[in-house]
């Protein structure tokens, strides 16, 4: 089971900066996307979560009341490798954790592209949208995109 | 509709992304090489993999496409799939793009364009979520 959380972990440490994006979707079935800049791995592996400023949620709570079954990819912008994983998703206040985690991305994104400018990102009142996996994919260029990978062998 | 200030983070080093939904209500979120300005209210996603894209646009044309500049600021735009074009010249001036990019990342052997898919552009708005108050420039 771990195979899985670990091909994230592997991104989340990989060259360049992680990016995110949040999808939810409405009562008409028209697709959101939020972008996503803190990640979050727990104990429970089948567990991942977003972390994101309040204001950056756009339509993502209304779109959660309507259906709570969310995807989140999550990228590498260096070397595009990435993964998608989907299933039911919550939302609440972020944590401690999650303002570290945030925070500690933005560092990088600023050591890699030399980007003054995010310092003034907004982090805070931060929020977590917690999925709980049900499928994942590969998202990484290749033959073997959108190939669904098992949870207990995810490995890419 | 698309500024040249859009054009320009259409050409972002960050990937865009393209959410689309199943008939079943299920999203999916793909990442995108290029997109690629048709005119004033048509743009072009590289096709190279999009399975599950493709397949929830047989039933929903309707998607949503986040693109992301070099200084980090944000377009959203929401869009109805037209066609795919495997021919013509958006066609090969994208697969000549494609291979630059493949080229410069080392992925000759994994980046092919299939098709060139036209979208029309229904609204565009910029995403200052993260960044509201602050002067990109």
């Amino acid at each position: 089971m771990d195979i899985y959380t670990n091909h994230i972990q592997r991104l989340l440490d990989g060259p360049a900066q992680t990016v995110g994006y949040l999808g939810t979707r409405d009562e008409q079935c028209q697709a959101s996307i939020t972008f996503v800049l803190g990640f979050g791995l727990k104990s429970d592996p089948l567990r991942v979560t977003a972390y994101l400023p309040e204001a950056a949620l756009g339509n993502t709570a209304r779109n959660l009341k309507t259906s709570d079954y969310a995807t989140l990819l999550i990228v590498n912008a260096g070397t595009f490798e990435g993964v998608q994983v989907k299933g039911h998703a919550s939302l609440g206040p972020g944590d401690t954790a999650g303002e570290s985690f945030l925070k500690m991305n933005l560092k990088r994104m600023m050591e890699f592209y030399d980007m003054e400018f995010y310092k003034e990102v907004r982090t805070a009142p931060l929020m977590a949208v917690e999925l709980t996996v049900k499928e994942i994919y590969n998202q990484t260029p290749g033959d073997k995109a959108g190939e669904r990978l098992q949870l207990e062998e995810g490995g890419v | 509709m698309i500024t040249p200030d859009i054009r320009y983070a259409m050409d972002g080093i960050y990937p865009a992304a393209v959410a689309t939904c199943s008939a079943d209500g299920i999203p999916n979120v793909a990442t995108i090489s290029q997109v690629w300005y048709v005119d004033d209210r048509h743009v072009a996603l590289s096709r190279q993999f999009f399975n599950k894209t493709k397949a929830n646009l047989e039933n929903n044309p309707n998607a949503i496409v986040r693109v992301i500049g070099m200084q980090g600021r944000m377009w959203e735009m929401r869009v109805r799939f037209l066609r795919t074009e495997t021919s013509g010249s958006t066609f090969e001036q994208m697969a000549l793009k494609l291979n630059a990019i493949a080229s410069y990342m080392g992925m000759e052997e994994v980046f092919r364009l299939v098709g060139a898919d036209i979208y029309e552009v229904l609204h565009v708005h910029e995403c200052t979520e993260y960044w509201d108050g602050v002067d990109p420039a």
